[in-house]
């Protein structure tokens, strides 16, 4: 008896003691959870397209097949293969039908054809896709056509921007860009039958299933979406549509005017259980509650919810909303107790690789970019930062255009050099861009991204004409007169990409500009280099230049200046990744495209230089998220691809392979092989066409498997270092010439002949003279 | 209850109040600013940037630049106001078009005026054409050390009316009976003006002189406009030395220089001041 109640004791004790485990179990489940599609291609070839929700099991469809996942999964399982590129292989006799868009009527899951406007049930239960019976749509009135320069026409289906099934009707909203309007239609599609029906109510952005066999819809004329009376954008209004009658009755707006502004209408959902709409703006979920009010509701790591077709959001049993980006699935709470409880703001960022990074490893800190604001100089942004007005945690500056140094003089920057991930991340770098980051021994600014604006140009063109590589200013302007001379007439050649002499005039000052910044003298004009570059420039004929301008928005001249080779391709950067297919594609192809970039010269005796534009990642010193802030920073700066480290860091000079290589390689060899299958079956214009299209494709695809392997290759890497010996980073400072507003009016009545040389050196020195005084 | 002094306070307290917000608290604030070294901490420093910006070449320049176009500015204005205003009482009623027309420029903006004016005196601008047409060169009125003229001559243009209205209310105080007096006595026009007229409206007079003075500190909108925030040299005010700085987030320079600006102008308005006759004494 004794041992009986000892043996419940040790039992209950035992219980007990498993009771913290459960609740830690309990605390740990997220409500927000990123489910990724783990196949065999790391990068967009897994891209979700479609989502749709059949009972507690969510269903996406990507170019592999069909991947499900059920709450508390870490990861989708494959729920049937059916690789659609590998299917056009195939006779057509036994391939399977193509899946457009995935869809569920909360019974069943559903398949669209979009190309051949069938759709078709699904069956995956026995892990094979079964098709069901396909149903033809009269869609004929969304076929485009279009005619190829050999005369064959083609035509496609348009795809609707969001589909939903409800009531037996497949209902599509299609955008009409091809008739020059924002504004979409709605039709809908008998599941049965296939007959269709088109609704005149107009300006309808967004659908969503509602009740009694209507649709919530947004609406807003796209065409007229700004009032320039207010400087705003017309709200958005919301409102319920009626199929059988065809009218929308409005029953309020939505607070946020950005609400569908980015171009892809809205996204939105009907929450029955608390009779609210959902809808995605920025990277958020907003709950629109009975009474007009407004609640955010989830936060989303990144705003980039372009694709996907069909429902752009689907709703989980659990009240969870999921939005596919790329290959992952992000599920979220809509419960605002569940938003992150710090939140940083971001001024200036963009969404790269390393920005994705910092998010993955904090997803408890929401980090939104600050939108509609726009500071044009560090007054402006120095006054927002010290009012607080918009909460700036964090900014991407960018020195050329921004006095960046003052920022950093005034104690606007927090200070970093506490942290050994910055340290380290400075140590690595460029002198020159440390040097933008630093004051008074102190890191204050980490540099995070580089452009380089090197000359380039066209050296087989040059070589064609018999003309010698320019290196110098100088020799730039002799090049220009010897092409007017003696080959422009013959109309074969482009002397650059820009027309006019405006780039040769930029050229004289940009060239000078680098030439001082790089050697760290102040900025003047009265120099006997400076004068021999201007007389240089007044020895060119520039109105020749003008009259040769050429009007862009005509198709036909645009065309046509396009297919001549060019000497002086300037718009061109150098591109680590490109830079390989620049120095070695065939003769003939892209023949307006470089195959050398360089550093300009002022004259002989001045080195090569390259400007650098560099963007710095500051945190305001006045954050109220400090540790947040320098969270995200250490975790960019650790997140920073190997691009972005071979671009910063002289001493990263490994090659970097492409991971994606072999994919894409697997990729071009089935769509040229399922070219090779329709090609048996053509004749005629359409026979030639597709050979030469053939053709064309398997050069791309031996350029690309020659020079796809890597990133960044060894070649592109050593040319960079060289481009990378004589350069210097801009600033607000050495910019002055160029970008201050006083000293450009004067760079134009120089141009325009109001002014002489001498007069143009003295009063540009004057006003240079004032500002470098008034700063002492 | 409420005496007569309590109620005078009490209607004196909205306007004492944003006299306080708006002038007092700007001005003590702005004190502070001057003495800190301009970071976003705000340390002070004491009389530090003082001491820097009368080192600061810019800034004595902009000093100079803005004595100098308010001493050829507001006498100009002085001494045509009184002029034209003599003149206007010479026709009596018949003065009263006159008077409006002068009074005109006055009404009309600046920045409209200035696009007239920028016009008139462009490298292309009639003026130019109209010297070339007579043998003689284009001028740079806009970038050059010229802009001077054309800036005085749109300042005297814009505020002469103002002055005249004055000038013509303090006229027409003078007793008419003195003037007939100094005629008996043999006095011609110009000892009347100067022996009867200006001491009887010195006070008057002193206001006018001021209030041009003052504007003609103000001068800045109009460099700004045509030359920009770094004009020629000669045009280049305190205004736009404080306007540059404010660009830079140099605060407490600005601050700074506004109050050394302000102490010199206190300091020369006192001496004047000091004067019985201004002051209207006996």
């Amino acid at each position: 008896m004794r041992n009986k109640y000892l043996l419940r004791g040790i039992v209950f004790l035992f219980l007990l003691t498993l009771l913290p485990f459960a609740a830690m179990a309990e605390a740990s489940a997220s409500p927000n959870e990123d489910i990724k599609v783990l196949s065999e291609s790391q990068t967009g070839y897994s891209s979700i397209r479609s989502a749709a929700v059949l009972g507690d099991t969510v269903y996406v469809l990507n170019p592999e097949g069909i991947y499900s996942w059920l709450s508390g999964q870490a990861a989708f399982t494959l729920a049937a293969s059916h690789n659609q590129l590998e299917q056009l292989s195939l006779p057509e006799e036994e391939r399977k039908p193509t899946i457009s868009i995935l869809l569920s009527d909360g019974q069943q899951l559903w398949g669209m054809d979009g190309s051949n406007a069938r759709l078709f049930t699904l069956d995956i239960s026995g892990g094979e896709l079964v098709f069901g019976e396909p149903v033809s749509l009269q869609m004929q009135d969304r076929t485009q056509t279009y005619e190829t320069d050999a005369g064959v026409e083609h035509s496609y289906m348009d795809m609707p921007e969001q589909a939903l099934l409800m009531n037996g009707q497949l209902y599509c909203l299609f955008n009409n860009y091809q008739n020059n309007t924002q504004n979409r239609t709605l039709m809908s599609y008998d599941i049965a039958t296939g007959e269709a029906a088109s609704y005149d109510s107009e300006f309808i952005t967004g659908i969503a299933a509602y009740k009694d066999g209507k649709l919530l819809v947004s609406v807003r004329d796209e065409d007229n979406s700004y009032d320039p009376a207010t400087s705003a954008f017309v709200p958005t209004a919301l409102g319920v549509f009626d199929p059988q009658s065809d009218t929308i009755e409005e029953i309020g707006t939505f607070a946020d005017l950005n609400a569908g502004n980015m171009g892809m209408g809205m996204t939105i959902k009907y929450e029955k259980d608390k009779d609210a709409v959902l809808y995605l703006i920025g990277n958020g979920v907003v709950r629109r509650l009975p009474d007009g009010t407004e609640e955010k509701c989830a936060y989303l790591p990144t705003r980039e919810f372009w694709g996907g077709t069909g429902d752009k959001m689907p709703l989980l049993p659990d009240g969870r909303v999921a939005l596919c980006v790329g290959d992952t699935m992000h599920v979220r709470s809509t419960n605002p107790a569940d938003l992150p409880a710090t939140s940083l703001v971001i001024y200036g960022g963009e969404e790269n690789n390393a920005h994705k990074a910092a998010l993955q490893n904090m997803p408890d800190v929401s980090v939104t970019a600050l939108q509609n604001k726009w500071f044009s100089s560090a007054q402006e942004l120095g006054q927002a930062l010290v009012s607080g007005e918009d909460g700036i945690d964090i900014l991407f500056i960018e020195t050329g255009w921004m006095d960046v140094a003052n920022l950093l003089v005034k104690g606007y920057a927090a200070d970093l050099s506490a942290s050994p991930v910055f340290q380290e991340h400075m140590d690595k770098l460029y002198p020159q861009m440390k040097e933008v980051g630093m004051q008074d021994g102190k890191i204050l600014a980490l540099p995070v991204r580089l452009n380089i604006e090197s000359m380039s140009l066209n050296s087989k063109a040059f070589a064609k004409l018999g003309m010698p590589l320019p290196a110098t200013y100088g020799e730039v302007c002799q090049s220009v007169k010897t092409f007017y001379e003696e080959h422009a007439q013959e109309g074969e050649y482009n002397i650059n990409m820009q027309t006019g002499s405006g780039w040769l005039k930029d050229l004289l000052l940009s060239t000078y500009t680098d030439y001082m910044a790089y050697k760290g003298e102040e900025m003047t004009l009265d120099t006997p280099l400076f004068r021999q570059m201007a007389e240089a420039l007044a020895s060119v004929n520039t109105q020749l230049m003008d009259d040769d301008e050429v009007d862009f928005s005509n198709n036909e001249d645009m065309n046509e200046f396009f297919q001549r080779p060019t000497l002086f391709t300037q718009g061109y950067s150098f591109d680590l990744q490109s830079y390989e297919y620049f120095l070695n594609r065939p003769d003939g192809n892209d023949m307006s495209a470089p195959d050398m970039f360089f550093g300009m010269k002022a004259d002989q005796d001045a080195p090569p230089v390259v400007k650098g534009s560099a963007v710095v990642m500051i945190i305001n010193s006045q954050s109220k998220n400090m540790d947040a802030a320098l969270r995200y920073a250490e975790n960019y700066i650790k997140g920073l691809d190997a691009l972005s480290k071979v671009t910063f860091y002289p001493g990263e000079n490994e090659p970097i392979i492409n991971p994606d290589h072999e994919r894409v390689v697997a990729n071009f060899s089935q769509q040229l092989a399922a070219m090779k299958v329709a090609l048996e079956k053509a004749e005629g214009a359409e026979k030639t066409e597709m050979e030469a299209t053939i053709k064309q494709m398997e050069e791309n695809f031996a350029q690309y498997n020659e020079y796809g392997k890597f990133l960044a290759s060894t070649a592109a890497i050593a040319a960079y270092r060289q481009l990378m010996e004589n350069s210097y980073i801009a600033t607000y400072k050495t910019n002055m010439l160029m970008s201050q507003q006083d000293l450009s009016e004067l760079r134009e009545r120089y141009f325009g002949g109001q002014l002489s040389l001498d007069q143009f050196i003295q009063e540009s020195d004057a006003k240079l003279r004032l500002i470098r005084l008034e700063n002492q | 209850m409420f005496t007569k002094k309590k109620s005078l306070w009490l209607f004196l307290l909205p306007g004492l109040a944003g006299l306080m917000v708006f002038y007092l608290v700007p001005f003590i604030g702005g004190i502070y600013y001057s003495l800190t070294d301009g970071t976003i901490q705000n340390n002070i420093v004491g009389f530090a940037n003082y001491q820097r910006i009368w080192q600061n070449e810019v800034f004595r320049l902009g000093l100079k630049n803005s004595l100098e176009l308010s001493l050829i500015s507001a006498p100009l204005i002085f001494v045509l106001s009184f002029l034209l205003s003599v003149m206007l009482r010479s026709l009596g009623r018949a003065s009263l078009p006159f008077r409006n027309i002068l009074l005109m420029p006055y009404l009309v903006p600046t920045s409209a005026m200035l696009i007239v004016w920028t016009l008139l005196f462009d490298y292309g601008g009639i003026i130019n054409r109209l010297s070339v047409w007579l043998g003689a060169g284009r001028v740079l009125w806009l970038e050059s050390h010229m802009l001077r003229v054309p800036v005085v001559l749109l300042y005297v243009w814009k505020n002469i009316g103002f002055s005249i209205i004055i000038f013509s209310a303090a006229l027409q105080s003078v007793p008419e009976e003195f003037y007939e007096f100094a005629r008996l006595e043999g006095a011609g026009a110009w000892k009347q003006e100067t022996r009867i007229t200006l001491p009887l409206i010195l006070p008057t007079a002193f206001l006018v002189f001021v209030l041009a003075w003052v504007n003609a500190f103000k001068i800045f909108k109009e460099v700004y406009f045509i030359g920009g925030a770094y004009p020629n040299e000669a045009v280049y005010t305190l205004q736009h030395y404080m306007n540059n700085k404010f660009a830079m987030l140099d605060y407490q320079d600005v601050t700074t220089a506004a109050y050394s600006f302000a102490v010199i102008v206190l300091v020369l308005f006192g001496i004047l001041y000091a004067r019985k006759g201004v002051r209207g004494v006996e």
